[in-house]
């Protein structure tokens, strides 16, 4: 195996053949290759010796061209420094925008992962994954370790980034030794306690485990999801600013420490992901109000035409339209001669329901009164909170509105699954079959007279009455489906404004290299040289990943409303209930699963202080 | 080391190798090879050929029997006579002959209990059955009850035991009961035709056995008769011409065809493979 040297793109290591004979410096840790940090010229290395882990890799003589390696087989990388203060870094993984505790339930649905977490547990492509990564710590670090370098040998050449302070960091610096930025920062520390350990209440009251408020509404499951990511914003905040570590690296160096597993854990880009997800949540709830504000100011200007159309069509949705349809399956639907008197039962059944619910509360809540005040409220809110809010309480407001057609979908639903199973059985009698339960089959029986009868004629006016069931069934399963379309589709708008990884987008399109999707390691031709040269390049993270929680959420629901499973309990007249709570749970991917407790966030606050 | 003796059931889990052979498979391979190479000379036994002829009435007998469904139909809706007399009447003869015949079997089958919740729920569902179909258009419904006929003479004359009615064919005579009785117009109706169809075709066939000679003689004389009323006397001689060459001639040339032409290319597989599958 080749021995791999990491050079940076830097003019210092080029064009510097004119100055004379020259000696690259490197460091190497034992389960890393070399990475070379720095030049110096050779007559300074006479008075002093180098001591691992830098090492002399190799030397130029006066006006010559390439490099005389000191390894054996020598392989030259190059790559370019990634700017610690514009947060960029190298990573073999793609980084993960999602928490880690979420991570595992994600992973898990990929098939295609099979053959390669087989490669995975391959040996040789362990040790070597494993001594890439940890050269990659020090390459993402490689600033910090010029500096450790040059602070130990001043006489060293390195390439220096500019860590130290500017003006304005000494002006930030005298600000916050005052004492009003104290005082300012002693009520901003309380004020944030306050108001997280509000919202941590709220948001538990919301999940209290005998009744999940959250599974019943939308508006609750927007205030819940509001709470815990205002819970949340004081951890990324403090794990984001923990920045200060950058300057440990020179004292690690110095104690000879090989094991370079411990600087990992100081990594400043473990860090990046919370910073992105803090951020792509503020933007995305500036986002929220502001399109409040906009949708607000339109619907205002509209307010007494989209009064008067939508009590229009609520009225025609909810009531003229139902009671036509339960009316018409009374009367031969489409030629299909139903039971009269079954068909005629329930018909009366289901319009006694539309009226009671009509005139008890349906009429009133689509009144036009009702309604205007109903939007004003939606459109302060909208301006207040966001425009999230106010399609959660469109969809609440729909959802209490089609109440009635969701009792009828059970009522039929559950009197079609009755007699289907009642059929099932009797069919067995009528075949002279039993089913055996001790046996878990079916086995001839010889019944009595008596017995035999009475299946025989509860199963022939049962396979009757099929027909007429399931037309009632049928209908109300499709305007049930109808108004489950609306309401997911609306939900996928919330979803959509609450979870979109804008902030993680515009990065991509602006810097790539933040985002980091891998690695790759091409061959440059370009250069004359002896030995092989390699370049290593960052692939930026694939679009599909950022969207992956989508497509989760996209798939979920695919299997849970639109498949051929969901037909096939139709068919059976088993219910199609979600709960709602755990679909969207995919989405909450930046978020922990249990918001963080106010005795915990006390303390890491006080610690931060 | 004594081996149990080997099963011929798959499931079981026996000392012997797979390609076991037993002896007695051998044995009857080669005992039809010996009776297929005598072939010229074969000869059905008188038994056998009485059990033929015996066959062929019974079915016929089967038929007559099924023909009551439609006779009492179309008394009913056709003629719409009174059905309560005949109702009686046939109650009457059913206890009688339940009485004078106590047979341990029989007594289980049609005890008191069962009687009365037989009339019971034919009392309480009539009216449904009634209402069931009405929407229905009348040629469906002949349809239906024609496919359900077949389906009954397919499966009644197909069952082994003759002891017992299978369940099945019970069944599915009350189901072609329970599709024509959504055509008549009372509730007395229903019940009346359903209890005469249950009567002569369920109850009263276990107690009459085929060799009894006065039961068909009346059947004969009620089927024809009620053909002669019906379709007239032409139709009538038609039908009684064929059944006569269907119980007199059809058997000597089903006799002479088994004798002749019948191939025993399924013998081995019909003799040695279990007919019902052998599950305890």
């Amino acid at each position: 195996m080749p021995n791999y040297i990491f050079w940076p793109y830097e003019s210092l290591f080029e064009n510097s053949a004119a100055q004379g004979p020259q000696v690259a410096l490197a460091i190497s840790f034992e389960k890393t290759h070399f990475v070379v940090l720095g030049v110096c010229e050779p007559q300074y290395l006479e008075e002093v010796s180098i001591r691992p882990p830098y090492s002399v890799v190799a030397t130029k003589n006066n006006g010559a061209e390439g490099w005389n390696y000191k390894v054996a087989d020598p392989c030259n990388v190059h790559f370019r420094i990634p700017k610690l203060k514009f947060m960029q870094f190298y990573s073999s993984d793609p980084i993960s925008l999602i928490i880690p505790e979420k991570e595992v339930g994600l992973h898990s649905s990929v098939g295609e992962t099979l053959n390669y977490s087989k490669l995975e547990q391959h040996p040789r492509y362990k040790r070597d994954n494993k001594k890439l990564s940890e050269t990659l710590n020090i390459i993402n670090l490689f600033p910090a370790y010029c500096k450790a370098l040059n602070e130990l040998y001043p006489f060293i050449q390195t390439s220096q980034e500019n860590l130290r302070g500017t003006m304005l960091n000494s002006v930030a610096a005298w600000c916050s030794s005052t004492c009003i930025y104290k005082m300012v920062a002693k009520i901003g520390f309380y004020l944030t306690f306050v108001i997280c350990s509000i919202a941590s209440l709220v948001s538990s009251l919301l999940n209290y485990s005998h009744f999940q408020l959250v599974n019943y509404s939308a508006f609750v499951q927007q205030i819940d999801l509001r709470c815990q990511q205002i819970c949340y914003f004081p951890v990324q905040y403090e794990r984001i600013n923990k920045k200060d570590n950058i300057q440990n690296v020179g004292s690690m160096v110095e104690k000879d420490n090989s094991n370079s597993q411990f600087s990992h854990s100081y990594m400043p880009s473990k860090f990046y992901p919370d910073y992105i997800l803090l951020y792509n949540t503020i933007w995305l709830i500036i986002n929220d109000i502001s399109f409040g504000l906009i949708l607000g100011a339109i619907l205002i200007e509209n307010r007494d035409f989209l009064v008067s159309a939508s009590h229009r069509v609520l009225k025609f949705f909810l009531y003229d339209s139902l009671k036509t349809i339960t009316e018409t399956l009374a009367n031969n639907p489409l030629g299909i001669k139903l039971n009269a008197e079954l068909a005629n039962f329930l018909s009366e059944l289901f319009l006694w329901v539309i009226e009671f619910s009509y005139t008890t509360f349906i009429k009133r809540l689509i009144d036009p009164k009702t309604l205007s005040s109903l939007l004003t409220l939606t459109i302060y809110m909208m301006f207040l909170v966001g425009f999230s809010f106010a399609v959660s309480l469109a969809i609440d407001f729909f959802a209490i509105l089609s109440f009635p057609i969701y009792v009828f979908y059970r009522i039929s639903s559950k009197l079609y699954h009755c007699q289907l199973n009642i059929m099932a059985s009797l069919f067995n009698l009528f075949c002279g079959k039993k089913r055996n339960v001790l046996r878990n089959r079916i086995d001839h029986n010889y019944f009595q007279l008596d017995q035999l009868l009475l299946g025989t004629l509860l199963f022939i006016i049962l396979v009757f009455l099929t027909p007429t069931v399931m037309a009632f069934y049928m209908s109300y399963t499709v305007l049930r489906m109808l108004t489950i379309t609306i309401e997911i589709f609306s939900e996928a708008v919330i979803a959509l404004i609450n979870h979109f990884p804008l902030f993680a987008l515009l990065l991509r399109l602006k810097d790539p290299k933040r985002l980091p999707g891998g690695i790759s390691i091409e061959l440059k031709t370009t250069v004359s040289n002896k030995h092989t040269t390699l370049e290593l390049q960052n692939n930026p993270i694939k679009f599909k990943s950022m969207f992956r929680p989508y497509n989760l959420l996209l798939s979920q629901m695919r299997t849970n409303y639109f498949s051929f499973a969901t037909v096939r309990k139709i068919v059976r007249g088993e219910s199609i209930m979600v709960n709602r709570n755990k679909l969207y749970y995919v989405l909450y991917s930046s978020l922990p699963s249990k918001p963080l407790s106010v005795k915990d966030l006390y303390k890491r606050l006080t610690i931060q202080a | 080391m004594t081996r149990s003796p080997w099963k011929r059931l798959l499931w079981l889990k026996q000392e012997y190798p797979d390609n076991y052979t037993d002896p007695s498979f051998i044995e009857l391979r080669a005992r039809q090879k010996a009776e297929s190479n005598q072939k010229s000379d074969r000869k059905l036994s008188e038994a056998a050929r009485a059990q033929i002829r015996l066959d062929f009435i019974s079915f016929y007998q089967t038929i007559l029997n099924t023909s009551f469904i439609y006779i009492t139909f179309t008394y009913i809706y056709y003629y719409g006579f009174d059905p309560i007399p005949p109702t009686i009447f046939l109650s009457f003869i059913t206890l009688i002959i339940s009485r004078t015949k106590v047979d341990p079997l029989l007594s289980s089958f049609m005890d008191v209990k069962s009687s009365l919740i037989i009339t019971f729920a034919m009392l309480t569902l009539s009216p449904v059955l009634k209402s069931l179909s009405k929407t229905t258009a009348s040629d469906s419904i002949w349809t239906l009850s024609f496919w359900l006929t077949l389906w009954y003479i397919f499966v009644i004359s197909s069952t082994k035991s003759k002891d017992k009615p299978s369940n099945l064919s019970t069944n599915i005579l009350v189901a072609l009961v329970a599709v024509l009785s959504s055509r008549l117009s009372t509730t007395i109706d229903v019940f009346c035709f359903l209890l005469i169809c249950i009567q002569l075709n369920i109850i009263l066939p276990t107690y009459l056995s085929v060799t009894n000679k006065v039961v068909p003689i009346i059947s004969n004389i009620i089927v024809y008769s009620f053909l002669n009323v019906a379709l007239g006397w032409i139709y009538m001689l038609l039908i009684f011409f064929a059944s006569v060459f269907y119980i007199t001639v059809l058997p000597k040339w089903f006799i002479y065809w088994k004798i002749n032409y019948h191939k025993r290319d399924n013998d081995l597989l019909s003799t040695w493979d279990a007919r019902t599958p052998i599950l305890d």
